[in-house]
C-alpha cells in the first residue's frame, strides 16, 4: 500500500475544565505507514494517550481530520465507529484489560466473536495467535494465573487474531520488568515487519527508542518528529 | 470451549459470592411471593368452598349480607316466593348457625353448623371420608370435617357429642370444609340445625335456586330481585366473590398479604438492583474494553441484560424448588395452599421484569463510562 494507513491532519483536542480551556492536543499532524513501528514519546500529561484515543477512534477530535486507510473517519457518524474499530484497529493496553472471567483463549476469541468469525475458523485462529506469542501452553489459564508479561502477550494475541491492520499500544511495557518489556516490543516489531501491520506505541519508556522505526515526540500537546532522547531527559522515565 | 463465548454467563459465575447473594435475594423474593399468594388463595378458597361446591345457580340471602359465614336469617316461608318465579326449577334451603360444642375434656368450642337438605344433598359435604350423607336425617346425626379434630378432639362414627345442650351423633367424617373463621364445620340436616340454635327456628339463612333448563340465570336473577324485595339475590360466582372480597378488604387480610407480597418484590428488587449495579460498576473497564474492541453500545447493553435475565431465571428456578418444599410442609400442617400456573407465570414475569429494570439502571451507568477509562492504569 502506497499511502499511510493512518493519518492525522491538524488534529486538536480541547477540553473545558470549569471555565478553563485545556488544549490536550494542539494541531497534531502525522502519517503512519504499514510495516513500521512508531513510538510516540513524551512526559506524562503531554497528551499522548489523548492522541492515541483519537487514532483509535475512541475520542473525536475537536478540530482536524483523521484518515484511516484513506477514509476520513472524522466525518463518520458515531454508530459506524465501532465497526471501523472492530475491522481495522487492535488495542494493547497498559493494564492489559483482559476479561477476568475468561481464559486466555476466550479473551482472544472476543474480538473474533465481535467480528462474527465463524465457529469453524475462530478457535483455530485464536490458538494460532496464542502460539505466535508463545502462550500455546497457557490457553486455558485465567488472567489471575498469568504473569504480567503473559497477560500482555494475551492482549497482543487478541490484536493478532483480529487481524487488524493497525495496532495501537498504550504504555505496553509500563507494568513489566525490563526483560519482559523488551520481549513485548520485539513482538510488536515482528508483527509490523512480518505481517505488515502499522504499530503505534505510546510510551514514556526511553528503552523503546532502539527498537522502533520512528519516534514522535509530544510535549504540551504539540507533536513533532522526534529524535533519540538521552535517558536523562527530564520528565521521562529511564 | 464454547464459541461464541458467553461473557455474561462467565462474568456471572466468576464472582461466586456475588452470584450467591444475587440468587439468595431473588429466590427469597420468589418464595415469599409464591407462598404468600398461595396461602392467600388457599384462604380465599376456604371462604367460598361451600358456595362453590353447592349445586345452586343463584343464592338468596338476607338484605346487605356481606359474606357466607356471618349471614343473618330470614323467614323460611320466603322460599315459596322464589319458587313461584318463572325460570326457577327448584329452591333449596341452607342454614348456617353458630353454636357451641361441648368438648370431652371440658370446655366448649364455637362451631359453624351447616344445615342442608339430606334428600338432595345440596349444600352438604362434597368429600366424604367415612359414613353416609343421608344418615344426618336420623337421631340428630352430624358430619364432622376432619380438620376440626385438632380443636374438637378425634371423633369416629357412632360417637356422641353435645351442641348447645343437645346430644348429637357422629354419622360421617368429611374432608375439605375448612373455614377461614377457623371454627370447625359441622354438617347436619336443615331441621337439626334449626334445633341447635333457637334463633334459627322458622328461619333460613340461604335459599339456593336452580335455574330451569332453557332459562338464563341473569334473567331469573332479575325476576327474583323484583320479587324478593327484602333479600339480596346473587349468582353463585357473585356471592363467592362477595365473600372473598369481604375477607380481603374488611379484615385487613388483603392489606397484610398485599404488604408482604410487596415487601417480597421490593426486597428482591433492591438486592437484584444492588448486585447487578455493583457488578456493572466492577466491569465498567471491561465494557470500555469491549467498546474499544468494536462492540456497539447495543452489544454491551445486551450483555448486561443477559446477565440480569440469567440471574432472574436461576433465582426463579431455585425459588421454585424451595417453594415446593415449603408448600409441601405447609400442606402437611393441614392448611390449604393454592398455586395455579398463572401465579408461577406472574411471579416469573415479576422476577424477570425486576431484573431487567435493575439492569436498565446499570445500563444508564455504563452509558456514562468515559471512553478514556480503558487507558487508565
Amino acid at each position: 500500500m502506497s499511502g499511510p494507513t493512518l493519518e492525522l491532519s491538524q488534529v486538536s483536542k480541547v477540553y473545558l475544565s470549569g471555565a478553563a480551556r485545556v488544549v490536550a492536543v494542539n494541531h497534531a499532524s502525522a502519517a503512519f505507514h504499514a510495516a513500521t513501528v512508531t513510538a510516540i514519546m513524551g512526559p506524562s500529561g503531554s497528551g499522548k494517550t489523548t492522541l492515541l484515543s483519537m487514532l483509535g477512534l475512541i475520542l473525536r477530535p475537536s478540530d482536524g481530520r483523521v484518515h484511516l486507510l484513506g477514509r476520513d473517519v472524522t466525518a463518520c457518524d458515531e454508530r459506524s465507529l465501532p465497526g471501523l474499530r472492530r475491522e481495522h484497529i487492535g488495542f494493547i493496553f497498559q493494564s492489559f484489560n483482559l476479561f477476568a472471567a475468561l481464559t486466555a483463549l476466550e479473551n482472544v476469541l472476543v474480538p473474533l466473536q465481535l467480528k462474527k468469525i465463524a465457529k469453524a475458523e475462530a478457535p483455530a485462529r485464536a490458538r494460532q495467535a496464542l502460539e505466535r506469542v508463545g502462550l500455546a501452553a497457557r490457553t486455558d489459564f485465567h488472567p489471575r494465573d498469568l504473569s504480567g508479561g503473559e497477560k500482555q502477550r494475551v492482549s497482543i494475541a487478541r490484536a493478532v487474531a483480529a487481524e487488524a491492520p493497525v495496532i495501537l499500544a498504550d504504555e505496553p511495557t509500563a507494568n513489566l520488568d525490563s526483560r519482559t518489556g523488551r520481549q513485548i516490543i520485539d513482538l510488536l516489531a515482528e508483527l509490523a515487519r512480518d505481517q505488515g501491520r502499522t504499530v503505534v506505541v505510546v510510551s514514556h519508556d526511553l528503552r523503546l527508542q532502539d527498537h522502533v522505526d520512528r519516534i514522535l515526540w509530544m510535549e504540551d500537546g504539540v507533536l513533532q518528529e522526534g529524535k533519540h532522547v538521552p535517558m536523562t531527559e527530564p520528565g521521562v522515565s529511564p | 470451549m464454547a464459541y461464541p463465548v458467553s461473557i455474561a454467563r462467565k462474568n456471572l459465575f466468576h464472582d461466586r459470592v456475588r452470584l450467591v447473594i444475587t440468587l439468595v435475594g431473588i429466590s427469597f423474593s420468589v418464595v415469599l411471593i409464591l407462598i404468600q399468594v398461595g396461602v392467600y388463595l388457599g384462604m380465599m378458597y376456604n371462604t367460598a368452598s361451600i358456595i362453590e361446591h353447592t349445586d345452586g345457580d343463584i343464592w338468596i340471602t338476607a338484605r346487605n349480607n356481606r359474606n357466607f359465614d356471618f349471614s343473618l336469617p330470614f323467614p323460611e316461608a320466603r322460599e315459596n316466593k322464589a319458587k313461584a318465579v318463572i325460570g326457577v326449577e327448584s329452591v333449596k334451603k341452607l342454614i348456617l348457625v353458630w353454636s357451641l360444642m361441648k368438648l370431652p375434656g371440658g370446655g366448649s368450642e364455637n362451631v359453624e353448623v351447616v344445615g342442608f337438605d339430606p334428600d338432595s344433598g345440596v349444600g352438604g359435604p362434597w368429600e366424604m371420608e367415612a359414613g353416609s350423607l343421608a344418615d344426618v336425617k336420623y337421631n340428630r346425626g352430624v358430619i364432622v370435617d376432619e380438620s376440626s379434630f385438632s380443636k374438637l378432639g378425634e371423633m369416629k362414627i357412632g360417637d356422641h357429642r353435645e351442641i348447645f345442650g343437645k346430644k348429637v351423633r357422629v354419622v360421617g367424617i368429611c374432608r375439605g370444609a375448612r373455614r377461614i373463621t377457623t371454627a370447625p364445620v359441622i354438617f347436619t340436616s336443615y331441621k337439626t340445625a334449626q334445633q341447635l340454635n333457637p334463633m334459627a327456628r322458622g328461619a333460613t339463612v340461604f335459599l339456593m335456586v336452580k335455574v330451569a333448563p332453557g332459562h338464563r340465570a341473569e334473567e331469573v336473577i332479575a325476576r327474583l330481585r323484583k320479587v324478593m324485595r327484602w333479600e339480596d339475590v346473587y349468582s353463585r360466582d357473585e356471592f363467592a366473590w362477595r365473600t372473598q372480597l369481604y375477607w380481603t378488604l374488611n379484615t385487613g387480610m388483603g392489606v397484610g398479604f398485599g404488604f408482604t407480597i410487596l415487601m417480597g418484590i421490593i426486597v428482591g428488587a433492591v438486592i437484584v438492583s444492588q448486585t447487578i449495579y455493583s457488578a456493572t460498576i466492577e466491569h465498567l473497564r471491561e465494557f470500555g474494553t469491549l467498546k474499544a474492541l468494536g462492540a456497539s453500545n447495543r452489544t454491551v447493553y445486551g450483555l448486561i441484560l443477559r446477565q440480569a435475565i440469567l440471574s432472574g431465571v436461576m433465582g426463579f428456578a431455585i425459588g421454585m424448588a424451595v417453594n415446593v418444599v415449603v408448600a409441601h410442609l405447609y400442606e402437611q400442617s393441614g392448611q390449604i395452599i393454592i398455586q395455579p400456573w398463572q401465579l408461577f407465570a406472574g411471579d416469573f414475569a415479576i422476577t424477570i421484569g425486576t431484573c431487567i429494570a435493575a439492569s436498565l439502571i446499570s445500563v444508564h451507568r455504563a452509558m456514562q463510562v468515559d471512553p478514556m477509562e480503558v487507558f487508565r492504569a
